[in-house]
């Protein structure tokens, strides 16, 4: 019975598709016949024209899409790189060792103890390379207490107050790379005494970024001039110039006004010497040779006069 | 029961009882047999060959969907959309034979979208109504002119799928088989959209 059923309503269905009620086959033969596109003479034409004109300006859209999507690929990708280093850096699970650039830069040179680690101790040398004016002397950290604790317990304090206490104890242990990560966090009004600003650029230096360096010492040469550390800022600054962001120009200046803070203090000598060399190389040879006649009057005996008179062209 | 649009497509059935396999062929083509004629040969130049195609095909096209949609006022965009979409996938045409009915079935998935859009938009009200007495000649009855537009009326009622499969069943009269084809589903899944729609209208229209 109910196997009839199914095919008596089977059989309707085929009679639904193939058959239509006379209404509806009007109303079908109303569309068949009466709706249609009559275009006139021309118009394919212009439409095929208009065709053209849509593809050329889809194919410059689609260009311009995919640039867009894989600039906005990378930025991301960089920033959150940057970030991702940032937050190892500041949870310390980063090792110091895998900074490749902070620990390249221990390899290549002596690391020169920061001013502001040093303290008030730090002593220009008289003798001995641009590259190790200052004498290392007992260290004694002018540092905030450090949070201590568990990881977790550090993320339930601001991540400001962490990083402003944080970075200081880590540049004591000479973890520069992760200091400089948690350095980047602290607003740069935070920091203004002399010893905290030598020892940001420091960090900034050791971490491979000498240009985030220039802030720092550039603050310290203007806030506190009277400072011997606003000396060693300058020649600092005066060195990053010259060797790291090719401003030789920048760099005499820098090395002029260390001479002009302290013009018998145990930098002259090598600022004067510098500023022979950094004016050589901005090309400003007359005042190259102006600085050069300077050292020779100043310095007869001086470890640089040969170096000098060389590059002052006397 | 008039002759369809689309002859190009060819219903090959192993068995009875077996699914469909359609495959698109050049009109007298058969199936599996190969063939030198230059309409059974890929398009040598695409952008030449879209050109062409559209020359000769493109009112049919206009027609097709102004017949299935009823979007009157956007029928010059409908036939862009399918031309560019054309453009895009005619290097993979192996027959010219089959331009016809490949843009049939480009032209059926516009319509689709453009419905599902309108659908869309009605739900949201920002649905814009049209005069379905606008799409034929003035001069037909007023009677005639109401049937039209409880037809379109009772079709934009329905589900999309429904109103494609009933549109190229009765009105451009394309056998069941290129109407399950063209409507991307099984032959019994086409006889019952169609039915469905059927009962839809039937009520409507009376």
């Amino acid at each position: 019975m109910e196997r009839e059923q199914m095919n008596g309503q089977s059989e309707q269905s085929e009679k639904d598709i193939e058959e239509l009620p006379v209404s509806l086959q009007r109303a079908v033969g109303i569309i068949r016949d009466g709706v249609g596109v009559r275009w006139p003479a021309g118009h394919v034409e212009l439409a095929l024209i208009r065709l053209q004109r849509r593809r050329q300006q889809r194919r410059t859209a689609v260009a311009g899409a995919t640039l867009s999507v894989t600039g906005v690929a990378l930025a991301f990708a960089l920033g959150f790189g940057g970030y991702l280093r940032d937050e190892l850096a500041a949870s310390g699970l980063m090792p110091a060792a895998s900074s490749a650039t902070a620990s390249s830069i221990f390899r290549s040179r002596p690391t020169p103890v920061p001013a502001s680690v040093a303290g008030s101790s730090a002593k220009p040398a008289r003798e001995g390379g641009a590259s190790s004016v200052v004498i290392p002397t007992p260290i004694t950290v002018h540092a905030e207490p450090a949070h201590e604790g568990h990881l977790l317990q550090q993320r339930l304090v601001p991540r400001r107050q962490v990083a402003a206490g944080r970075w200081v104890t880590l540049a004591s242990e000479r973890r520069f790379g992760e200091a400089y990560g948690l350095l980047r966090r602290v607003p740069l009004r935070d920091l203004s005494d002399p010893d905290d600003l030598m020892l940001a650029a420091d960090v900034a230096r050791q971490a491979g970024r000498p240009d985030r360096a220039v802030p720092f010492l550039e603050r310290v040469v203007k806030e506190h001039p009277s400072e011997v550390s606003a000396q060693l800022a300058g020649f600092s600054l005066g060195k990053i110039y010259l060797d790291n962001l090719g401003a030789p120009a920048l760099a005499a200046r820098s090395f002029a006004a260390v001479r002009a803070m302290a013009p018998g203090g145990g930098l002259a000598q090598d600022a004067l010497a510098r500023e022979v060399e950094a004016w050589s190389r901005a090309g400003e040879s007359g005042r190259a040779r102006d600085a050069a006649l300077d050292y020779s009057r100043l310095y007869p005996r001086g470890r640089r006069l040969a170096a000098v008179r060389d590059l002052g062209g006397i | 029961m008039t002759q369809g649009l689309i002859y190009g497509y060819s219903t090959k059935m192993s068995q009875p009882a077996q699914k469909a396999h359609l495959h698109l062929v050049a009109p007298g083509a058969v199936p599996g047999e190969a063939s030198q004629r230059s309409e059974d040969l890929p398009p040598s130049d695409p952008k030449a060959a879209v050109e062409e195609a559209f020359r000769r095909y493109a009112p049919l096209v206009a027609s097709l969907g102004l017949r299935i949609t009823a979007l009157r006022d956007d029928i010059d965009d409908f036939v862009q959309e399918v031309f560019l979409r054309a453009t895009r996938g005619i290097g993979g045409l192996r027959h010219q034979g089959a331009t016809k009915a490949w843009l049939v079935s480009i032209t059926i998935n516009v319509a689709r979208q453009r419905l599902r859009v309108r659908k869309l938009r009605k739900l949201v009200g920002l649905d814009v109504p049209i005069e379905y007495e606008e799409l034929v000649d003035p001069a037909i009855s007023p009677e005639d002119r109401l049937l039209l537009t409880r037809m379109y009326r009772a079709l934009d009622g329905m589900p999309v799928n429904q109103r494609l499969a009933w549109s190229l069943r009765h009105i451009e009269g394309e056998r069941l088989e290129t109407v399950a084809l063209l409507c991307g589903c099984s032959l019994a899944t086409a006889k019952r959209r169609i039915v469905a729609a059927q009962k839809i209208i039937s009520e409507a229209v009376g």
